[in-house]
């Protein structure tokens, strides 16, 4: 389990997270929404350990964060950031072996090759897999960056949890590849009984996608549950101050979203 | 396929590992023998191995003249060793500071190395050099170079200070504090030089030039165990300079200790051009050049870049060294006035160059 117990970050007298409590199963998928500024990227941060809480504790397997080294961490956590830095001259297949820095004694293996070629195939990227990052468009450099974090978990124990912490991953892609990612990402924590905790701004994606979500506004849980208790019409205008409707007796059994006014327009 | 419809190629041609590392290994062989062989006593290869064979205490002492051997064994080859020496951990400790700040123009001198030691150097000359001392010559060189060795030393561990806060070290800091105190330094070797009668002017402005003059045995016993010492702790840093492309915080996430990775970099960098530094006086350009040119040929990963530099940086040196002893013989000409010369024409070739692939 990856568990966060009442979780606070406080700078200065600002609470960027209040309270917050979350437990993720192998296997299991949570998205986490919320308007810009609810703190969805500062929990991710605290439960990937770059930042320390205020108050509370972060868990990986029943171990404190805290107490776990480096590539301990590395081991049994990745992280993709919202945004990643250029890496000219680096194909996608180095970028994503990279990924494997924490099981590399020396030189990358047979092994590490082949589980960043897979890593590459999970996310419809292996046509470009010698290509360089700068030849790349941003969709298929965010594709990389995944496999990347999906091969730092690959070819471990399956017994042993392993996270899965991704900020925004489906941000820059188009349409067709937002759905085959999400589905590549739910199909592999499952195969891998890897949990998945991802921040996602579309909430059919999500309803589509995910086992749970945690609905944040300013700082605080609003609300954590199935997308049928979560996608509610009174919940999201509470969260996004929003105007919605949510469609529920729809094939599949999943809630649908239908935006009709951010709440704030100037009528 | 994509690849080819787009008219792009899938990366730009790079050379294979083990080609580049040989291939520069063989060339700095034959570097080495040139500026063995050249100078004002002229030693054939066949003559160099004899001798090398002999000094080993094998063979007989047949084939060369004892001129060739003395000019060999004493000056030329302490001083081509430090050459190599000189290149390849100048150009190797680049290449490492360039990856650890994630910046192509980051070198060692950026972060206070070269400036403390010109600094102290400069301090030591005028000081050193005063009536009331009676310092003899030899021991006013060393005077000059353990001066110049702490100083680059006190001056990165300072920025590296500065630049600290509770445990953590920030790079952008480090860079932002070491071209503070370089100013600083440039500030005070300004003072000092005011203050210094002629010769002493000269030799500080000779130190800052650069020099392999001062190439002897027991010089090496000093500087070479620090530098292959040093130089080994670095190559070893190369799959935690990887990650470091991805960004500090990302290098984190996949398993750098970050801190440790930025100790060892930094001060391994400042111990090699310390060592360095503080016997040649101030080689420009050398470990800019020499990563820019094989990130060109053998692309960015640091398994094969960092040894690829070292090697190349060597090459560089030696070349340089030849001919500043050679060109203008009997006088020699500053190695660090002909470095910067041939190597930033070079350089903004290699630039223009290196659009054509971003584009």
């Amino acid at each position: 389990m990856l568990t966060g117990t009442d979780i606070t970050v406080s700078v200065g007298d600002r609470h960027l997270l209040q309270g917050i409590s979350l437990s993720v199963a192998p296997g299991e998928t949570v998205a986490l929404i919320g308007e810009n500024g609810a703190g969805k990227s500062t929990l991710l941060s605290v439960l990937c350990g770059d930042r320390l809480p205020s108050a509370g504790s972060v868990a990986i397997n029943g171990r404190p964060l805290r107490s776990m080294r480096p590539g301990e961490r590395a081991r049994a956590r990745a992280l993709l950031a919202q945004e990643q830095h250029d890496l000219p001259g680096y194909t996608a297949l180095e970028v994503v072996l990279i990924g494997r820095y924490a099981h590399i004694a020396c030189v990358p293996s047979r092994a590490d090759r082949d589980i960043a070629q897979a890593a590459l195939a999970n996310v419809d990227a292996s046509h470009f897999a010698t290509r360089l990052m700068q030849t790349l468009s941003g969709g298929e450099r965010a594709r990389v960056h995944l496999a990347r974090t999906l091969a730092q978990l690959m070819g471990a124990d399956h017994d042993v949890g392993r996270y899965l912490l991704l900020d925004e991953p489906t941000a820059s892609l188009d349409v067709a590849h937002q759905h085959l990612i999400m589905d590549r990402v739910r199909g592999f924590a499952a195969e891998h009984r890897i949990g998945v905790v991802a921040v996602l701004h579309d909430f059919n994606l999500a309803a589509r996608y995910v086992d749970r979500l945690l609905c944040l506004k300013q700082g605080r849980a609003l609300a954590l549950g199935g997308p049928e208790a979560v996608l509610t019409e009174p919940l999201l205008s509470d969260a996004f101050g929003m105007r919605c409707t949510v469609m529920s007796q729809l094939p599949g059994g999943r809630p649908l979203v239908v935006v009709l006014g951010s709440g704030l327009e100037t009528v | 396929m994509e690849a080819v419809l787009h008219g792009l190629p899938a990366a730009p041609p790079r050379l294979p590992g083990a080609a580049a590392l040989i291939g520069l290994a063989v060339l700095l062989l034959a570097v080495v023998l040139l500026a063995t062989g050249r100078g004002a006593v002229a030693i054939g290869p066949a003559q160099i191995f004899r001798i090398v064979v002999h000094a080993l205490g094998l063979g007989n002492r047949t084939g060369f003249s004892d001129q060739q051997w003395a000019v060999l064994v004493t000056i030329r080859a302490p001083r081509v060793i430090l050459a190599v020496l000189t290149g390849a951990g100048l150009a190797l400790a680049g290449a490492v500071t360039q990856g650890l700040f994630r910046n192509p123009l980051a070198d060692p001198s950026l972060i206070g190395v070269s400036s403390g030691a010109a600094i102290a150097a400069a301090g030591a000359i005028v000081v050193g050099s005063a009536p009331a001392l009676h310092l003899v010559a030899p021991l006013r060189l060393a005077v000059v170079s353990c001066a110049a060795f702490t100083g680059g030393l006190l001056a990165v561990l300072l920025v590296r200070r500065l630049a600290s806060r509770e445990g953590r070290t920030s790079l952008p800091a480090m860079l932002l504090a070491g071209i503070a105190i370089t100013a600083l330094a440039e500030a005070g070797i300004g003072a000092l030089s005011f203050v210094s009668n002629d010769e002493q002017l000269r030799n500080i402005t000779f130190w800052r030039l650069g020099s392999l003059g001062a190439a002897s045995w027991p010089l090496l016993a000093i500087v070479a165990p620090v530098v292959i010492l040093g130089a080994l702790r670095l190559l070893r840093l190369s799959a935690s300079l990887d990650a470091y492309a991805l960004g500090e915080r990302e290098a984190a996430h996949v398993g750098v200790d970050a801190q440790r990775v930025k100790t060892i970099a930094i001060i391994g960098s400042a111990l090699v051009v310390g060592a360095l530094v503080s016997v040649t006086g101030i080689i420009w350009f050398v470990g800019l050049l020499a990563p820019h040119v094989v990130r060109l040929l053998c692309g960015p990963g640091h398994r094969l870049l960092l040894p690829a530099c070292a090697l190349l940086g060597a090459i560089l040196v030696t070349l340089a060294d030849l001919a500043a002893r050679t060109l203008v013989a009997p006088a020699e000409l500053p190695i660090g006035m002909l470095t910067a010369f041939i190597g930033a024409p070079a350089f903004l070739m290699l630039l223009r160059k290196r659009r054509r692939w971003s584009e």
